[in-house]
């Protein structure tokens, strides 16, 4: 029923130029003219561009969200559906064009007020070079908009007008793919598949805040609801984004739409298996009545869908995991063969030394567990064993305060960062929260 | 202990885990307005008493019906 084409722009280089374009790998960006569509909103105050690339000594901070520009060609709707003004349009059919290897990074620092609302807005880094630069994201090329906005707003509408800015500025890169030729051309479409493959289906879990008015969106829905099928496609066009307040990357905008285990069921279906589709079933409800709830009808959609199988995975941590647990004991007893994929999420450890990976920590690996979850695949876990080193250049901010219980611990983002030291609950480095198992802080592969 | 979340505390080995409400008001409900919340308070305060009275062997769950109309 939905039929999409990726075409797919590499970027092997950015640099400032005039006009902006896309021309065999090579991607120039119209400084002034982006600045210009980023200050288009009288509450936006400052807007600094920079350029950014792997390999550099640069550490970029206050992190706040990771967008891959993307242009619908053909089809119905806009990539990034019914957020920042875009249509509401169903997404997933049609052609739409994106960069390879380069995103719009967003960082501004949170005004204090924000921070005291929301303890999870805690600052995040992204290391391009040395023994922090372990997360997918330090391999991506950038530009990175340091966004400030007027100090008065409302946590509500800083996250709006901030996510705005940066759309506003990825529309206009990816507006530089309008009539061109991709290199690289994927199709991905659920072509009926033989009868006697196993049903297959993708349980999306997904962190909804517990904070009103912010968080992961669907279609710009970001209130907890009940499960809801969505067609792989509709991921891939953009219909998960994140928010610019909590900088737990699972939630970034970047990973939905380059979610590793959308392409490897692709792979396989009609292979292997038949995928039926995801459901995305939103997580971090707040009593346990509405955590079973969520899980028993997430059950049902499988079964309904026929699934025999269920690959289950979730972008968050902390007491999501129940409703994930009640997900997978539900699915196991429903005969549907379930396997569950995710980080060990012992993540207090920052300090990772190659012994504690083997013994482990003082806690145990996941939060909450079921005899049922029999089947778990570890992305890994934890972070650099050495203080992140000084970096010669630093965009979005100029210090960092990493423990939401201790803000009054701040240090000059210019480094040297004692993670160990800084750091609360959460790893600083944005990716660490590695659900999907993209980056490189393993230390064993099984 | 009370606890909103009792699978985790349960599973922890929490000898005697009474059901509160929800993460955000783990021990009262504001929706139900300043008299009924304190009712329901002492509700889960009483049942907290009445669990400490219980001899346990194992992790044991206790519950309080919000809906239960205050004890005279």
């Amino acid at each position: 029923m939905m039929s999409l084409e990726l075409g797919t722009f590499p970027v092997q280089s950015v640099v400032a130029g005039s006009p902006g374009r896309y021309a065999n790998g090579s991607l120039t960006v119209d400084v002034e003219r982006l600045r210009a569509r980023c200050l288009d909103d009288p509450r936006v105050v400052s807007v600094e561009v920079d350029l950014v690339e792997p390999g550099e000594a640069t550490r970029v901070v206050h992190v706040r969200d990771v967008i891959e520009p993307r242009l619908k060609v053909a089809g119905e709707g806009h990539a990034y559906p019914a957020i920042c003004g875009h249509a509401p349009d169903t997404v997933g059919d049609g052609t739409t064009h994106r960069y390879a290897g380069f995103a719009l990074l967003l960082a501004a620092e949170v005004p204090e007020r924000i921070r005291r609302e929301v303890s999870a807005a805690a600052d995040s880094i992204v290391d391009m070079s040395g023994p922090g630069a372990v997360s997918v994201y330090s391999t991506l090329r950038y530009v990175a908009l340091t966004v400030r906005l007027e100090p008065a707003l409302d946590l509500v509408e800083w996250n709006e007008t901030l996510l705005a800015v940066a759309h506003r500025a990825a529309d206009q890169l990816a507006g530089y793919l309008r009539e061109l030729e991709p290199p690289e051309r994927e199709h991905f479409a659920l072509d009926p598949a033989a009868h006697n493959l196993p049903r297959v289906v993708h349980v999306h879990t997904l962190n909804g805040s517990m904070v009103p008015g912010i968080g992961s969106t669907i279609y710009g829905y970001a209130r907890h609801a009940l499960p809801l099928l969505l067609h792989p496609n509709e991921i891939l066009d953009g219909a998960i984004a994140g928010d610019a307040v909590v900088t737990y990357p699972g939630k970034c905008t970047w990973i939905q739409v380059n979610n590793p285990v959308l392409p490897e069921l692709y792979a396989g279906h009609g292979e292997d298996f038949a995928w039926v589709g995801c459901i995305v079933a939103r997580t971090r409800w707040g009593a346990a009545a509405e955590k079973e709830l969520s899980a028993f009808q997430t059950v049902k959609l499988a079964r309904m869908l026929g699934a025999d199988g269920a690959i289950v995975t979730w972008n968050h941590g902390g007491n999501d995991l129940i409703e994930v647990m009640l997900t997978i004991q539900g699915l196991e007893r429903a005969g549907i063969k379930t396997v569950f994929l995710t980080i060990e999420s012992d993540i207090k450890v920052v300090r990772m030394t190659p012994e504690l990976a083997e013994t482990g920590a003082h806690e145990p690996p996941l939060l909450f567990s079921v005899p049922e979850a029999d089947a778990i695949v570890s992305t890994g876990t934890l972070a650099p064993e050495t203080a992140l080193p000084v970096m010669e250049r630093v965009v979005g901010g100029d210090n960092v305060a990493f423990d939401f219980e201790r803000p009054d611990v701040t240090a000059a983002a210019v480094g040297p960062l004692d993670l160990e030291e800084l750091s609360g609950a959460y790893s600083p480095i944005f990716g660490h929260f590695d659900n999907y198992g993209l980056g490189t802080q393993s230390y064993f592969d099984y | 202990m009370v606890s909103a979340l009792p699978p985790i505390a349960l599973q922890a080995g929490g000898n005697r885990v009474v059901k509160g409400v929800k993460i955000e008001h783990v021990c009262g409900n504001p929706s139900l307005g300043s008299a009924g919340d304190a009712a329901l308070r002492r509700r889960i305060v009483e049942r907290c008493l009445e669990a400490l009275a219980t001899p346990v062997s194992s992790p044991t769950l206790f519950t309080v019906e919000e809906s239960e109309e205050p004890r005279p």
